[in-house]
């Protein structure tokens, strides 16, 4: 086979398998009968009012969520492991579920920044492009947010486990003096 | 014959003010642009509550969140100096499960009420 043919199999088959993406990606949101549309339109303020008031809401939920996080990470955490390190206390353990909380902590951030800007798009949007368009932008913000609450959920997990963590430390510390 | 006082200076000469005052409004200007840039970009506007629109939750911010103090990070590791560590992260831990922030799924179509 030359090298030639080779290329155009390649060609191909990746644009076999990114129309097959693409077709999949696309089918899982729903498409709307013609009943369904007009009663998005005819639904479309007070829909566009209720995302409104969930923005707002999301944004008081953010900055809450966001300080609590920032203040146990930088408060408390990293001061807390800069004290067990000045005493010499082995705390790599401490140490790596402090890195995975600022790690998901950035995810977070970045998460709802995402969001956020699809929220707002839909708000801006709104039934201007038309019933589906309305829809399929705020499915995208659903999955978005799923996201968001996925962050909160692993951050919630870390402090769990850095609390542990910390329990068998502390037990060592003790038992030492 | 030239004229005893005629003014010899430049066409932006005789307007020094104008040009200043030019010069002034594009800095200011170019300034605005970068910071309102940097405002969006960097999702700042994310976390201002005193936006239009926002001022009716901007109070109902948690205080205690960014009140607490900063664990001393140095000194000896005493029971107390633990005690007191546990007790705080302890706390703050019971408040990240208080709510269940961004659970729920407001925006499925059921909730928002699409095909009614």
């Amino acid at each position: 086979m030359s090298i030639q043919n080779k290329y155009l199999i390649g060609i191909f088959i990746t644009t076999l398998a990114l129309s097959f993406g693409f077709n999949s990606a696309s089918a899982q949101k729903a498409l709307l009968t013609p009943d369904q549309a007009s009663s998005v339109i005819a639904n479309c303020t007070p829909i566009k009012n209720r995302l409104d008031q969930l923005h707002v809401n999301d944004a008081l939920l953010r900055v809450n969520r966001g300080q609590l996080y920032e203040t146990v990470y930088s408060k408390l955490i990293v001061q807390f492991n800069k004290r067990a390190q000045s005493n010499n206390y082995d705390i790599s353990t401490l140490q790596a579920t402090t890195e995975k909380f600022s790690a998901q902590l950035e995810n977070f951030r970045k998460d709802y920044r995402v969001y956020e800007q699809q929220l707002d798009e839909t708000i801006k949007q709104g039934c201007s492009n038309g019933a589906q368009n309305f829809v399929d932008n705020i499915e995208t913000a659903r999955e978005y947010r799923n996201k968001v609450y996925e962050d909160i959920k692993q951050l919630n997990s870390t402090l769990d486990e850095y609390y542990t963590n910390f329990m068998n430390i502390k037990s060592t510390i003790l038992g030492k003096q | 014959m030239q004229e005893p006082f005629a003014d010899s200076r430049t066409f932006w000469g005789k307007r020094r003010y104008l040009l200043l005052i030019i010069i002034s409004l594009g800095v200011a200007f170019s300034l605005v642009i970068i910071s309102m840039s940097l405002y969006i970009r960097s999702g700042t506007i994310q976390l201002d509550l005193s936006r239009p629109g926002y001022q009716r939750v901007s109070n109902q911010t948690d205080p205690d969140n960014i009140s607490i103090g900063s664990y001393p990070s140095s000194g000896a590791l005493d029971a107390d100096a633990l005690k007191t560590f546990e007790e705080t992260l302890n706390s703050q831990i019971k408040k990240s499960k208080s709510i269940d922030a961004f659970g729920g799924d407001p925006l499925n179509p059921n909730e928002l009420n699409f095909y009614q």
